[in-house]
């Protein structure tokens, strides 16, 4: 490996994993100006970490974020999440920058814009020039800002904004509210240059107080004139199906933040001594960080079911990113918080080698809580046929497992494509029904990843027999259907990618995860069985051994240096 | 009967009129800046809130354990940073109060009176909460004492006029080795100690959290609190004083919440935004926050008048205090960031600047002063003890009577009582079998639905759940997970036994809406299933109505 080497050259998601990783160099070098110091005091000083932002447009990363049919790298879903989850291991901030023009911005036009729109995207991108949004508009579907009103010539656009990256950006992608007041409107896409021409003014510039490295500018539109050919296709479709995208690429990358600080956690764990042992010697600190590598593992399970759903199975896929929207956000900010807990008072001071973990708190909750929205997720699941109507479960079809499937592979992802069905067939709960049969072995690890995949049969049985009923009704119980349905399809993308895996040398096989992350999901719905001991303890020792190795706490086991 | 916590109320709702110290807006700034809030500490120095941290047999104005908790609620229910800046004190000076001579009382009473403010040097760099690690030196010097070493990430260590310190005072590694020392620095010769640099922290952001190092410096012979090598014992026995008050911090901040969730009701922010909140979901949260104030509150208020009546017993009680309430208010913040994150439409406004800056705040209280970690190793240490009185039915009746009837007289504090661990176990969890027999008394006798007995025994049959497991717990070096989700149990089983008593206790009112919502909240932490969602509607309907200056002002459990 050189240090010329580029994304480009990186054939695999394991080198592009490794390519970004040796750019960045030591993470924990106090002095460097890309180690997690420096992270954490840019983000002090609220500027985003400009030395960062040259390593990644010397490694080419803006290629990955164009589809291959307007001049970049961009064919699979999981590659560009994996790329973004690299870069959120160092910093947050330009990883959601990034996010944010690429996925959130961009995504609306891939989808249903025109040639000329795509081409201009594409150039902004490829360039390192700024495509601005408002990602909490884009990232629910749902617009807050503007208003557009259609005209002769045009749309007359009125009313204020907080856009990330104005007035930088070249171009804003914009979600506006229909001028009737019943929802969103077409996005339009608009040159900076054009709307300041129009009018429009940026009066404030501010720092987020969430992700202090970003600047929101206030963007604010006076009646302003935009052409026709602004507008992103005919209707909003487009930002629904972005929206459907972002919502599995962005908490995958958020997997990142969380891999960082349980990282720095782990380092002060094995070096804090306290009483007569390490804290990493004592029980209790082993029994969470087994539970958060876990939990990791299951968000990347379902993460990568749902991008793999993506590529495969675009009918379905809008209900799976629904579903890794609201579990995966919501899990990563209590791995965080376990975390926050295992550093007691470490964790309370902004300063020092673990002065970055508070920082990472701070950050996965305001991605999870102030940019994305649980009750957009409950609703746009409560509309899916599986959770109304009672659906005969089809038979395990062989195809579903490639859901499951190591993230190479993947045919080119089609953006045009619609992501929508009324169908109420759904391949992963169509897996779980099938999935106790495939626990081979009569071991205590076999018996006890058996019983627990049967309970969720069971579980995933009884929920499809009460679909018909009212969800109301459910909800004043306390028991959401909503979370049920998605508990089911994150226990099904578990036990796939474990089966999926089995035979292989690589940890995905290996039964202690899975005995783990299914007794997590169990416990989450109210199940709760008692994990031997020693399962957890062969969780947190590959967990210390990938620590040691600096290998990445996902599914991927991705080596960070050679 | 105006009581001080009700005229504090009424001095701080004028003090966050615009411009002045206790002004959220204000209060924001300074914590955004990183800035000590000396304007707000000065003006409680002014009310003489000080004077509330020792007795009155030290001059002091503290006669009420519980009134001390709701006055540290007050502060915390505007500001947890000045709360904790102030609040202090009382730990600076509660091992004086615990192990001091006559004369040492006196004097501190009156300089309490006066404003000083006093810190408590316990932990070093390090070795956290690992006090027996400490390294800090006293020598005996023929003047009186010599401090060398440094105490790090204490509050106030700066700012304070004078601090107590845990000092080594022998070679002999265990707990006899340690003393504590009260080294006023307005005595000693500048430059014979050095304050060090504020830490720049998550929350508390404008707190003094500095340090302080000693070279060499000599204090009198008569700065030793307590007798040499009792410093450990005192610490543990006025921990136990200090993890019930910081109930109040709690407390306060629930109150703050609620605040928020009806401030961004009224604004409308509920309904305004693209994605509005149904009103059963917005009334659910407030009613659920509500109900986590009056868990707290039964709680606080319990534990607090147990530092009159069952003294014995607080080191089970201040340990289950400290790790159950920070960590159902964590909880409960955790739950409305959710939808408080996502209503706000500006990140930057008002109510968005003030529950961020709440919720980070707050964290603080489940990490100081022994963590929920440490308390709950605390807990764990004294399972055998607490399964055997379990299984005796041991109970101070008379004791225990007196600290649910919240309303009723008290005794003196009498710190002579206190003692390292319960001799009595746990009273209060050991008389929940004779408690279940009342209510069922009293569910015969009134003729209850059958919905409100079932609620009632499961709290009953999932304590005794836990009391089992706990029999069966054996004692090891290092406690297992396992043992630590049997404290959380054992904590839930004593905030619920709380609940039934106190509204036991509170014959005239016997509120079922307020006892079913506690209950509930608590039985969904247990078995986690959320249970039935209406009674916090309804809780927050019953509410709506009262007073919000008595409510906030006073522990109203009933």
């Amino acid at each position: 490996m050189t240090t010329t080497a580029t994304l480009a050259s990186a054939a695999t998601t394991a080198e592009c994993v490794r390519t970004i990783e040796q750019a960045w160099g030591d993470p924990w070098e106090p002095t460097s100006p890309l180690g997690l110091e420096a992270s954490l005091a840019a983000d002090e000083r609220a500027e985003s970490l400009s030395a960062g932002q040259s390593v990644l447009a010397g490694l080419g990363i803006a290629g990955e974020f164009v589809p291959a049919a307007y001049g970049g790298r961009l064919t699979a879903l999981a590659r560009m999440t994996q790329i973004l989850r690299s870069v959120a291991r160092r910093d947050t901030a330009l990883a959601f920058s990034l996010a944010s023009s690429a996925v959130l911005a961009a995504g609306p036009i891939w989808r249903a814009g025109s040639a000329q729109q795509r081409a201009r995207a594409a150039d902004l991108l490829l360039t390192n020039r700024i495509l601005a949004c408002a990602p909490r508009d884009l990232l629910r579907a749902v617009a807050s800002g503007p208003t557009a009103i259609a005209g002769p010539t045009g749309w007359s656009v009125h009313g204020g904004q907080g856009v990330i990256g104005v007035p930088a950006a070249e171009a804003v992608v914009l979600l506006p509210r229909r001028q009737d007041g019943t929802g969103n409107a077409a996005p339009l896409m608009l040159e900076m240059s054009d709307l300041l021409a129009a009018g429009a003014r940026v009066p404030e510039v501010r720092r987020s107080p969430g992700l202090p490295g970003i600047t929101i500018g206030e963007l604010t539109l006076s009646h302003c004139s935009v052409d026709a050919e602004s507008a992103v296709g005919d209707t909003d479709i487009s930002a629904h199906d972005a929206a459907r995208i972002a919502r599995t690429v962005i908490p995958s990358m958020m997997i990142g933040i969380v891999d960082t600080a349980l990282r720095v956690t782990l380092r002060y764990a094995g070096r804090r001594r306290l009483y007569d042992g390490t804290v990493l010697s004592f029980p209790r600190t082993r029994a969470i960080l087994a539970d958060i590598f876990a939990d990791l593992l299951i968000c990347d399970a379902l993460c990568g079911a749902a991008v793999r759903a993506l590529h495969f199975l675009p009918d379905h896929a809008g209900r799976y990113t629904a579903v890794v929207q609201l579990l995966v956000a919501p899990m990563l900010v209590s791995a965080m918080t376990a975390l926050s807990e295992l550093l007691g008072a470490s964790f309370f001071i902004r300063d020092g080698e673990f002065g970055i973990v508070q920082k990472l708190l701070r950050d996965v909750r305001t991605i999870a809580f102030e940019y994305s929205s649980s009750r957009v997720m409950r609703n746009e699941l409560r509309a899916w046929p599986s959770l109304r109507a009672t659906a005969t479960p089809a038979l395990h079809r062989p195809s579903s497992m490639e859901l499951f499937a190591p993230d190479e592979r993947l045919p080119e992802f089609d953006f045009t494509r619609p992501l929508v069905s009324t169908d109420g067939d759904d391949p992963i709960i169509d897996s779980l029904m099938s999935f106790p049969e495939a626990v081979d072995g009569s071991d205590a690890d076999a018996i006890g990843v058996r019983e627990l995949a049967s309970w969720f049969r069971t579980r995933a049985g009884t929920m499809r027999d009460a679909a018909g009923r009212s969800v109301t009704a459910d909800a004043a119980s306390g028991r959401s259907p909503v979370l049920d349905y998605a508990s089911m399809i994150a226990a099904g993308s578990c036990l796939g990618t474990w089966l999926g895996a089995s035979g292989s040398a690589d940890f995905r096989s290996d039964p202690a995860w899975i005995w783990l992350a299914l007794t997590r999901i169990a416990h989450g719905l109210g199940h709760r069985r008692p994990i031997p001991v020693a399962v957890r303890e062969r969780v947190v020792t590959e967990l210390i051994a990938r620590g040691d190795q600096a290998s990445t706490f996902d599914l991927g086991n991705y080596r960070t240096t050679i | 009967m105006t009581t001080p916590s009700m005229r504090l109320f009424d001095v701080l709702a004028d003090a966050a009129e615009p411009g002045r110290p206790f002004n959220p807006g204000v209060l924001l700034d300074l914590d955004e800046h990183d800035t000590f809030p000396a304007d707000a500490c000065a003006l409680l120095d002014e009310f003489g809130l000080a004077r509330y941290y020792l007795p009155r047999t030290a001059g002091g104005l503290l006669d009420d354990f519980a009134e001390f908790v709701r006055l540290i609620a007050t502060v915390a229910h505007h500001d947890l940073t000045v709360a904790i800046a102030h609040g202090k004190t009382f730990l600076g000076v509660v091992s004086i109060w615990v192990a001091g001579s006559q004369a040492q009382l006196r004097r501190w009473g009156s300089e309490l009176a006066d404003g000083a403010v006093v810190s408590w040097g316990l932990t070093e760099r390090g070795h956290g909460s690992d006090l027996l690690a400490g390294e800090l030196t006293a020598t005996r010097t023929e003047g009186g004492w010599r401090l060398q070493g440094e105490k790090w990430a204490i509050n106030n260590a700066t700012r304070g006029d004078a601090l107590c310190v845990l000092a080594r005072t022998s070679d002999r590694g265990a707990a006899g080795g340690f003393s504590l020392v009260l080294v006023d620095k307005r005595e000693i010769f500048q430059g014979r100690y050095t304050c060090l640099p504020k830490l720049r922290t998550y929350g508390i952001r404008g707190a003094d959290i500095s340090g302080i190092a000693f070279h060499g410096t000599q204090v009198p012979a008569d700065s030793l609190v307590g007798q040499e090598g009792a410093g450990i014992a005192t610490v543990l026995k006025a921990l136990q004083l200090t993890r019930i008050a910081t109930a109040g911090l709690s407390l306060g901040a629930v109150q703050h919440a609620l605040d928020v969730l009806r401030s961004l009701r009224m604004r409308g922010a509920f309904t305004a935004g693209p994605v509005p909140v149904p009103d059963t979901g917005v009334a659910r949260l407030i009613g659920r926050t509500m109900a986590t104030a009056n868990v707290v509150s039964a709680v606080a208020a319990v534990a607090a008048r147990s530092v009159h009546t069952l003294p014995g017993e607080l080191s089970v009680i201040s340990a289950i205090t400290k790790a159950f309430v920070p960590s159902l208010v964590d909880e409960l913040f955790l739950e409305l960031s959710e939808v408080i994150g996502d209503l706000t439409d500006r990140e930057d406004s008002l109510p968005a600047r003030i529950y961020r800056k709440l919720e980070r705040d707050h964290r603080i209280v489940g990490i100081f002063d022994g963590s929920t970690t440490v308390s709950r190793q605390a807990l764990i240490a004294q399972f055998p003890m607490l399964a055997r009185f379990y299984a005796k039915g041991t109970i101070d009746h008379d004791g225990l009577d007196r600290a649910v009837d919240v309303d009723g007289p008290l005794p003196p504090v009498r710190v002579d009582r206190l003692e390292m661990m319960s001799r009595t176990g746990c009273s209060l969890v050991q008389s929940v079998p004779g408690t279940l027999a009342r209510i069922r008394e009293i569910a015969e006798s009134a003729g209850w639905r059958g919905e409100r007995m079932e609620l009632v025994e499961r709290v009953g049959a999932l304590i005794e759940d836990v009391m089992a497991e706990i029999a069966q717990y054996q004692p090891r070096r290092q406690a297992p997970a396992r043992a630590f989700e049997l404290a959380a149990a054992y904590e839930l089983g004593f905030a619920a036994a709380a609940c039934l008593r106190v509204w036991l206790a509170s014959a005239h009112t016997r509120d079922w809406t307020w006892l079913h919502s506690a209950l509930t909240l608590l039985v969904s932490k247990w078995d986690g299933v959320g249970g039935e969602q209406s009674v916090f509607e309804e809780l927050a309907r019953a509410t709506e109505q009262r007073d919000p200056v008595v409510e906030v002002a006073r522990t109203d459990v009933a």
